[in-house]
Order: structure tokens, then C-alpha cells, then sequence
């Protein structure tokens, strides 16, 4: 277990992506559009913390169009699945202990 | 330092989150289905109104081949390249028609209305149930689909068909738009 919280997880927004992204199965890719309703933020707000959550490499964003639309797709990557599963276990270890 | 309240309220966000975020990929991935399936509906609730007698069996055929052929497309040729699915969609149109055909044969329903709203109050019975694991949206479908169907069947008997092929098929078309936009 680790003994530091992972700051940048744990900010409310990120770690809401970082929970979105999480129940996507094996390496789905979600709208930028649809994250943001779930995450409840707005779009400069998400915009934010999706490019710290990348830059961390925790996040991989793909930006392309689809029918003439620009598109941005975000999914966890493997790095930012484990920082997740770390960060869900030093919480659970404050709990019980 | 966090405190275990803290660890507590942030677990319950990510929790918050992770069902959401399951919950519209799922809606994502059936609304093909729903699209597909209120188009269909229309057409044959649509076609069932103005075409005589038995004429409407032989276009209903012809429309469970076409939808089942689609459904399995869909399944097979998901954007993301995941689960190819297509014959378990392919399969449950079978079980349905199969239970279905076995189900008229024994109780031998007299009034083509009796046959129409069969299907709608079945199809509004699997979307409740489904809805209870997979999301409100498919409960309000199945509740929105059997006062429809039911209130057709009771006071609207001459517009039975067209007004399921409007209301219903339209409900269901909608349903998957709405799930297609999460």
C-alpha cells in the first residue's frame, strides 16, 4: 500500500475521470462530451484536468473527426489504471484502519 | 492527512462515477438496437393499419428477417471493434419468435388485436425487468410502452396499429437516441 495520497488523483474532478475512465472495459475510449456529463464539469474545467491527468501519462487523449465533427476521446492508460488501483487502496486502508 | 470521512466521501464519488460511466457505455452500445428495432416496429404496426388481413404476416416475416440480419450486423461491426455479439442478438430474436409462435399455437388468440399488443406488453415487461440492472431509462420505456399498448387495446381499438406503430415504435426510436446520446 502506498503512504501518500497520489495528489494528482486526488483532486474531486480528476479522480472522477480517473473513476470514469476506470469502468470503461480493456481500452475503450470515451467522448469528451459524455465524460463531462458524467463528471458533472464544465468544459474548460475538464479540459484542464484531462491535460494534467495526460501529461501525467495517466490519461491518453485522441482528438480526430467523426462526420465532419472534431472529436476528443479519452482512456486510461495502463500506468493510470494501476495510480488508480493504488489511490483506491491507500483510501480503503485509511478506512479499516 | 486525509480523514476517514474524507477516504470515505471520495470512495463514494469514484463509485458514483464508475456506475455512471458504465452505465452510459451500455446505453451506448444497445441504442443501434433500439434505433433499429423502433424503425421496424413502425413499419410493421405501420404497415399492419392499411394492408388487409393476412398480408401483414408476410411483411412482419419479411421484417423479423431483415431486423434479426441487421442485429447481427450491428453486432459484428461495432465501431470499437469489441464483442463481436452479433449471433447472441441474432439468438434472442429467435427465442422470442420460437416462445412466440409455441405461445400462439396453445392459446390460439382470435383477435388480431390480441396478437398486437402481445408483443408490446412482452417487449415492456423485458425493458422494465432489464432496467432494474441496467438503468432507468429502460424502465421508462417498458412502463411508457404498457400504458400506451394497454390504453390502445381498451379505447383506441379502431387506431390499435397505427397508434402503436406511432406511439410505441416512436417510444422505442426515441429511446435509443436518447441512449445514444448517453
Amino acid at each position: 500500500m502506498v503512504e501518500q495520497p497520489d495528489a494528482l488523483i486526488h483532486q474531486p474532478v480528476r479522480l472522477k475521470v480517473m473513476a470514469a475512465l476506470k469502468a470503461l472495459p480493456g481500452a475503450e475510449q470515451i467522448e469528451f462530451v459524455r465524460l463531462r456529463k458524467i463528471v458533472d464539469a464544465t468544459e474548460g474545467n475538464l479540459g484542464a484536468h484531462i491535460q494534467t491527468l495526460e501529461q501525467a501519462g495517466y490519461v491518453a487523449v485522441e482528438k480526430d473527426f467523426a462526420q465532419n465533427r472534431p472529436r476528443t476521446r479519452a482512456k486510461l492508460t495502463r500506468t493510470g489504471r494501476r495510480a488508480f488501483e493504488d489511490y483506491v487502496g491507500y483510501l480503503r486502508g485509511i478506512i479499516e484502519s | 492527512m486525509i480523514t476517514t470521512r474524507e477516504a470515505h466521501d471520495a470512495l463514494q464519488e469514484a463509485a458514483t462515477a464508475e456506475r455512471r460511466s458504465a452505465q452510459a457505455y451500455g446505453y451506448s452500445r444497445r441504442a443501434p438496437f433500439c434505433i433499429l428495432w423502433g424503425l421496424i416496429w413502425m413499419a410493421g404496426y405501420g404497415g399492419t393499419a392499411v394492408l388487409p388481413g393476412r398480408d401483414s404476416n408476410w411483411l412482419w416475416l419479411a421484417l423479423a428477417i431483415i431486423g434479426t440480419a441487421i442485429s447481427i450486423w450491428i453486432g459484428n461491426n461495432r465501431a470499437d471493434g469489441r464483442g463481436r455479439d452479433g449471433w447472441r442478438a441474432g439468438l434472442v430474436i429467435v427465442f422470442a419468435m420460437a416462445f412466440t409462435a409455441a405461445l400462439l399455437f396453445i392459446m390460439h388468440p382470435t383477435d388480431p388485436l390480441q396478437v398486437g399488443a402481445y408483443w408490446p406488453l412482452l417487449l415492456s415487461a423485458i425493458y422494465a425487468s432489464i432496467g432494474l440492472w441496467l438503468g432507468l431509462r429502460y424502465i421508462l420505456l417498458g412502463a411508457f410502452l404498457a400504458i400506451a399498448t394497454l390504453g390502445a387495446y381498451f379505447f383506441l381499438k379502431d387506431l390499435f396499429f397505427a397508434w402503436t406503430a406511432v406511439v410505441g415504435g416512436g417510444s422505442i426510436l426515441l429511446t435509443g437516441l436518447w441512449m445514444r446520446h448517453g
